[in-house]
């Protein structure tokens, strides 16, 4: 109770309540308005909206190892959304992982950390959902793959990966910013489930939390407190202002899943809400990557190659490069400047210094050449184009290595296979092959293990 | 064993009218195939390109011709086009996939509803067989298609709108701003110009970031280029074949049955369809149907070739306006646009060149001999201040100024090279005496020095004309729906079909009319 206390003075001195012009009248309208929030912390438009105009009516796709997951309509909408869920159904699904028919949902929806939150927060966002308009949109099924696409095979990933119930937390009022920070982390704004690498069977690794993991093609980095591997160099005053402008000049500039992040979530917190996150983040157990020598912002030396290409090249019709240097004048040069130090400003972010580029791991690096940028903040909206239609993979290989060699870790080489396998949105998981291959004995002792958790789960209702 | 080629509708060209053209169909679900005759030619080519080249005021010099589809080049010339009569019509124009549009100003003005009326309302040049409320709703979508921002703030420019421009414009440069605080305060109307260019990102493109070479290339695809509908024809399912020189269209009775297009090796192939669009531009389309004696029952074809003649003016400014922030153009002077001085000599656009006068003031520096400490400030001096304004003048169609294919002068697969006939008459002469004394006055107002005119009608690259549109087959090539008269499946995409030129650049009204031909072939197909 004190955490629901402490977290609606939180929501009151929010902007997004100061947006609000004219509050709804009794408890009713707090409710709301604290569910807002917290809908926000914890990014449910992301998946839950495929169409701007349709907040919130579902249909976002989202790509798994075993196939496309659509999120749902949550919109109040009886007949496609969750107009029909019981406050018992939602708390249930947030708590437990279990859709309203009883079948348990994939952990694409991240239960792992929802189940964490308080049922007060939890009931405040279904308030807030339902006081929206219904939207009429059917969600689209799910083609997974068998076995993926048999529901139970669920139950036995939940035994392995899925711990039910809220944080652990020393409940001292000494500890309230830690413990504020915490919640926001590890429930809200489910921070683990794209920054914490996974095992083999896709539950969150939790020896390696928040060391850095790979999503869809996309490296979410390490922001444990490591002064080399994560985000122990980082000021507070460079965290907060990273969270919620997604660019933090010499440092690094938001792209992919968290552009998303920050665009739809992280930068509506609150002042406080910022900087418990930060606290919390900084008490995380670091980890370090021995090969790390130097923070991945500490990268990377001018480029002085556009003087000697002046005058060599003939002017041609041809479309294959002379050398990398030309495919960087040609197509990056214009807005990232010859030296690619970007622009004063840092609107065009420079490439040195720049934790996509000053890495060994390249993937942001080839994702954004490919797919570029859309960062929509306070400060604008920050745009790139991608080049995935313009250039073929060897010649963004050619690009990227030159970018590596030249503003980052020079010890980072892509090739033309890297690059493809980036288009398909990374490197396939393991899971499927190996279930694949002992895809019999796998159903056998999930049907077992279902048995025993139905069981167990029987007698302990009883 | 050659491919069978064909296709519902047959689009010839790929600049911005064809592209459109082929866009919209192609999305509709109708089968296009699209015949270029350049090559295919990926943007950062073309930017690194212009960098190696030492002539960068010559904006054809990243496009090298090629030895199958000549254009026109000048740094060294090529003499592809081979001009009679008084004047040179020393256009520009590319021949590669995407189009002209690679390089230009990115100006996307509509016409006056009186353009569109010029003999009914001054007796001089012709009426369209549309009138601008026609036309209006497909002004828009050709704004919304490119990606035009421009003043959104009440400006007038004289053309009604039903809708705000789809941009904001962009800010002013200083220079800018201040030509539009001091002549607006005397009595010039000065405005900003609507250009098809990103203000803020759109269509996926970014906004512009002032590399200040949109006529050379935009190196950003920040500015619209027809490269942009090329590319979404092909994603909606259009095909095209690049280096497919189009040199013959086979008839069948009154209907076109086919063209047929050599390929670089000069080896011929046919190409059958339903439809046929001719999109390749006012020079080379009349020169492809005058070769194969189709669509010219009123002796028109080829005819009326219009452009807006320039002049210029250039001055050493008495105070520092560092022409070259931004993109290289942004302000328009509309006040001589119309007016009933029209019935007597040319109404015309004044346009500021935002174009960096880098070079220009080194190259006088130099001449000055001057070196070293004092070399740089001179260049620093003249690159603050050096202004130049162009202007563009309303041409009269006349059936004299023509193009035809050459009997003498084959390229490089033996087709034809243009023959163009053309002068320029009193009615933009005396005109041009007109805007020398607004020049002379804007030179006054801002102190100039070494004031210097350009007399010599530079071109502008407007190829208008040569299929101009209108009621009566006898005196016209295209009806209101840009249909040849002589042949039901055969249409004409582009400024060639516009009967006058107005005293703007005339990309936003050929693409309207590519959008409007474009709706008549999707209830065709």
């Amino acid at each position: 109770m004190k955490l629901a206390a402490a977290l609606l003075a939180l929501a009151l001195a929010s902007p997004v309540q100061a947006q609000q012009a004219a509050p709804l009248p009794g408890s009713a309208s707090d409710q709301i308005l604290r569910g807002q929030y917290l809908a926000t912390a914890a990014d449910c438009i992301a998946c839950h909206t495929v169409d701007e105009k349709k907040p919130f009516a579902g249909g976002y796709p989202i790509a798994t190892p075993f196939g496309t997951i659509y999120g749902p309509n949550i919109t109040p909408d009886k007949e496609t959304g969750i107009g029909n869920w019981s406050d018992e159904e939602f708390v249930r699904a947030l708590h437990e992982g279990i859709g309203k028919h009883g079948e348990h949902l994939y952990p694409a929806f991240p239960y792992t950390a929802f189940s964490k939150m308080t049922r007060d927060d939890v009931l405040a966002i279904k308030a807030y959902l339902f006081s929206l308009p219904p939207i009429v949109q059917k969600t689209p099924p799910n083609p997974l793959s068998f076995p993926f696409n048999q529901r139970a095979i669920l139950a036995g990933w939940k035994l392995f990966n899925f711990q039910p119930g809220k944080l652990q937390q020393d409940d001292s009022p000494a500890n309230a910013v830690l413990r504020r920070g915490a919640y926001l982390a590890e429930a809200l704004a489910h921070c683990q489930e794209c920054h914490t690498p996974r095992n083999l069977t896709m539950g969150l690794d939790k020896k390696l939390a928040y060391g850095g993991a790979n999503v869809a093609g996309w490296k979410a980095y390490n922001i444990t407190p490591d002064p080399m591997s994560g985000i122990g160099a980082w000021t507070d005053a460079e965290l907060m202002q990273y969270l919620r402008t997604g660019m933090v000049k010499g440092k690094a500039s938001a792209a992919g899943g968290m552009a998303e992040a920050i665009e739809h979530s992280l930068r509506h917190l609150s002042e406080d809400d910022l900087k418990a996150l930060v606290r919390y983040l900084r008490s995380v157990p670091p980890i370090h990557d021995s090969l790390d020598s130097k923070p991945r912002f500490a990268m990377g030396k001018p480029a002085t190659d556009e003087v000697e290409l002046r005058g060599v090249a003939a002017i041609s019709v041809s479309n294959s490069a002379t050398s990398a240097a030309e495919l960087f004048s040609g197509n990056c040069a214009s807005c990232h400047a010859a030296s690619g130090a970007g622009s004063s400003d840092g609107t065009y972010p420079s490439l040195m210094n720049n934790s996509a580029v000053g890495t060994r791991d390249p993937s942001n690096l080839v994702m954004v050449i490919l797919q570029g940028v859309s960062r929509q903040t306070a400060e604008g909206h920050a745009f790139m184009p991608g080049f995935a239609g313009r250039l073929d993979d060897a010649q963004v290989a050619s690009l990227a290595n030159y970018m590596l060699g030249q503003f980052g870790d020079e010890r980072s080489k892509v090739d033309a296979g890297f690059v493809a396998r980036q288009r398909a949105g990374g490197p396939p998981s393991p899971l499927p092959k190996l279930m694949a291959a002992g895809a019999f004995a796998m159903v056998a002792a999930v049907l077992a293990l279902l048995a025993w958790w139905w069981h167990k789960r029987r007698t302990h209702t009883a | 064993m050659k491919e069978a080629l064909s296709a519902e509708v047959v689009v010839v060209g790929s600049g911005v009218a064809g592209a459109l053209v082929a866009h919209q169909l192609a999305q509709a679900g109708v089968s296009v195939l699209i015949l270029e005759a350049g090559p295919r030619i990926e943007r950062w080519r073309i930017v690194e390109n212009f960098r190696n080249s030492p002539a960068k005021d010559d904006f054809m010099a990243p496009y090298p011709s090629t030895r199958q589809a000549p254009h026109p080049q000048y740094t060294p010339p090529n003499d592809y086009l081979i001009f009679k009569g008084t004047h040179k019509y020393n256009s520009q124009y590319i021949r590669a996939v995407g189009g002209t549009t690679w390089h230009w100003a990115a100006s996307t003005w509509r016409f006056l509803p009186n353009d569109f009326r010029m003999q009914t309302l001054y007796g001089v040049g012709r009426d369209w067989p549309i009138s601008y409320d026609e036309l209006e709703p497909f002004y828009y979508r050709a704004e919304v298609e490119l990606g035009v921002s421009g003043p959104n703030d009440g400006t007038d420019l004289g053309s009604p709108r039903r809708q705000p421009y789809p941009m904001d414009h962009l800010p002013l440069s200083y220079m800018d701003q201040r030509f539009f605080e001091v002549l607006n305060s005397k009595g010039f109307k000065v405005v900003p110009e609507p250009v098809a260019r990103n203000s803020r990102a759109y269509d996926q493109r970014p906004s512009c970031c002032g590399n200040n070479n949109c006529m050379p290339i935009c190196p950003i695809a920040a500015m619209y280029s027809g490269i942009i509908h090329v590319e979404k024809a092909e994603k909606a399912g259009a095909r095209l074949i690049a280096n497919a020189v189009v040199y013959r269209i086979e008839l069948d009775g009154k209907r076109v049955a086919a063209v047929h297009y050599k390929d670089p090796q000069g080896v011929s192939h046919r190409v059958t369809g339903k439809q046929f669009v001719l999109a390749a531009n006012g020079i080379e389309t009349p020169k492809l149907m005058l070769m194969s004696e189709v669509g010219n029952s009123s002796g028109q074809v080829g005819r009326n070739l219009m452009d807006h003649p320039g002049t210029g003016v250039t001055f050493q400014a008495d105070e520092d306006l560092w022409p070259g922030r931004g993109p290289m153009e942004l302000t328009s002077i509309v006040d001589m646009r119309d007016g009933a001085f029209r019935s007597d000599y040319a109404g015309k656009k004044l346009h500021l060149n935002n174009m960096a006068q880098t070079g220009s003031a080194t190259r006088m520096a130099l001449h000055l001999g001057l070196v070293g400490r004092k070399l740089n400030e001179e260049i620093r001096r003249r690159a603050a201040r050096t202004v130049n304004f162009n202007s563009f003048h309303d041409i009269l169609p006349d059936p004299a100024n023509r193009i035809v294919p050459s009997r003498e002068h084959k390229d490089g697969l033996g087709i034809a090279r243009p023959e163009i006939t053309y002068a320029i008459g009193d009615y933009v002469k005396k005109s041009a005496v007109h805007t020398r004394a607004a020049y002379a006055r804007i030179a006054h107002l801002f102190g100039g020095t070494e004031v210097k005119f350009d007399d010599d009608f530079a071109p502008n690259n407007h190829i208008m004309g040569t299929l101009i549109m209108g009621q009566d087959p006898k005196t016209s090539v295209v009806d209101a729906d840009c249909r040849t008269h002589d042949h039901e499946n055969l249409f004409i995409a582009g400024s060639a079909v516009m009967p006058t030129a107005g005293t703007v650049n005339c990309t936003l009204t050929l693409a309207a009319l590519a959008l409007r031909l474009a709706d008549l072939l999707r209830g065709k197909a």
